[in-house]
């Protein structure tokens, strides 16, 4: 294979999988609370952290972002903030998971990058939640603070449960992967 | 599970909002989203808002579908209208009945929150009503070339973005496939129970996962046999130009950003004072 091949067919697993991820993202999108409609939990991140093992980070990036453009394209409602918050969080986590990943490839670096992903997404995510609650919703400093409580245990549950959804699919198509 | 939802948002029409260039629209959405997200006061947040439905009726544009759009977080909008209006204690009390006291503080921040949030989704409502998401894609393409200079891949992106609008219809088809396959092997999809929810993911994104990786296989192998390369400047099949309309658009929104920023920084008010 050489490398001009490889590259366009970088380019079409990026662009497929972002319609996966988009498409997930568009039907399986769960409200965890509704009162705080911006926690929204959605299995699409698995689609762009396998393209992340497969052709490194930037590739799992640009996954992220077009997935979230053609969120934003395709949706009605909820407008820009919802999708740059999201677009952060999936990048940051898309990129820890795979930038040790993509130097040492085997399973130990798929857990340990996965762990330490959750908890500095958990840890990044709160000034980003902190910032948009408080100044576009305009809700109260003390209310805003009270909120942040539930950010955290929120993103670290939705990295737990998007990283054992990973896992699992992982072991079953890692052949796929590796090809 | 997947039946009568309709993808993308374009309604077809033929008014001056149509014929603008797509970058010029994003630019607006851009700065005019920026505007009332900064503006602090109610009464500069509805005259901005009175602008934009104004350009809205011009176009018109369906007023239904935007407010189909608001349905998904309306419940959040008056949770947060009352929260504003009954946990703010400072500020003039303008009612007062036993514990609940109502200031006029409260008041005015839940009514600019919901204004705000109302106005914006009509912005991005007035890109994606009027433009075609290959349109957006070509524009969004546009307005990423400066990035080049930090080796952003743009025109790969172009590409990607334009392969990923074309195979939303034929993935989604395929997705549906394989849901009703799993379903006749005794798969519950439908269940109210979150976990359940989650379980079933899996039996979908395997196969799926998998039968991309051959779908993309066969695409670039149906590409180079086409003699793509990606060394060359790429044309389009359609040209989208700009027009006399353009020039206007774009005098008139920076008129009133200019006139904004003016206020911002040459006038100090505050919620109070209007």
């Amino acid at each position: 294979m050489t490398q001009k091949n490889y590259d366009l067919r970088k380019l079409i697993n990026i662009s497929i999988f972002s319609v996966l991820g988009f498409l997930i993202m568009f039907f399986t999108e769960i409200s965890v609370f509704p009162a705080a409609f911006f926690l929204k939990y959605d299995c699409s991140e698995i689609t762009s952290l396998l393209i992340a093992f497969k052709y490194g980070p930037q590739a799992g990036i640009l996954t992220v972002i077009i997935r979230n453009m053609l969120f934003f394209m395709m949706k009605e409602g909820g407008g820009l903030a919802g999708i740059i918050a999201s677009t952060f969080s999936s990048v940051l986590f898309v990129l820890i998971a795979s930038l040790y990943y993509s130097k040492r490839k085997n399973m130990n670096t798929v857990y340990l990058s996965l762990f330490f992903a959750i908890i500095i997404n958990a840890a990044a995510m709160v000034p980003i939640n902190y910032s948009l609650i408080t100044y576009i919703y305009k809700i109260p400093v003390d209310m805003g603070s009270t909120i942040i409580y539930g950010v955290i245990p929120f993103n670290i549950f939705k990295g737990i449960l998007n990283s054992v959804i990973l896992l699992f699919v992982y072991k079953k198509i890692w052949r796929f992967l590796e090809k | 599970m997947f039946d009568g939802i309709l993808l993308g948002q374009y309604v077809s029409g033929n008014s001056f909002l149509y014929i603008l260039n797509p970058v010029n629209k994003i630019l607006f959405c851009f700065t005019f989203m920026v505007l009332i997200v900064c503006c602090q006061s109610i009464f500069w947040t509805v005259n901005l808002g009175f602008i934009v439905l104004l350009l809205f009726f011009s176009a018109k544009l369906p007023f239904l579908a935007v407010l189909k759009g608001m349905k998904t977080i309306l419940f959040f909008l008056i949770i947060t209208f009352i929260m504003h209006i009954f946990f703010t204690s400072q500020g003039q009390v303008i009612f007062q009945y036993s514990k609940i006291i109502i200031t006029l503080e409260g008041l005015l921040n839940a009514l600019l929150i919901f204004f705000r949030i109302f106005f914006i989704i009509m912005i991005n409502s007035i890109l994606t009503l009027t433009t075609q998401p290959t349109e957006i894609a070509w524009g969004f393409q546009k307005l990423l070339y400066p990035f080049k200079i930090f080796k952003f891949p743009v025109d790969e992106f172009a590409l990607m973005l334009s392969l990923a609008l074309r195979f939303i219809p034929v993935l989604f088809q395929e997705l549906g496939k394989i849901i009703d396959a799993q379903k006749s092997r005794g798969a519950e999809f439908d269940s109210p129970s979150f976990i359940k929810k989650i379980l079933s993911f899996p039996p979908i994104l395997i196969p799926m996962f998998i039968n991309s990786f051959f779908r993309a296989e066969e695409i670039a192998m149906a590409m180079e046999a086409r003699c793509y390369s990606n060394s060359q400047n790429r044309t389009h099949f359609t040209k989208i130009h700009t027009g006399f309309e353009d020039l206007f658009f774009v005098i008139f929104y920076t008129f009133i950003t200019l006139v904004y920023l003016y206020l911002y920084y040459f006038k100090s008010y505050d919620l109070s004072v209007f």
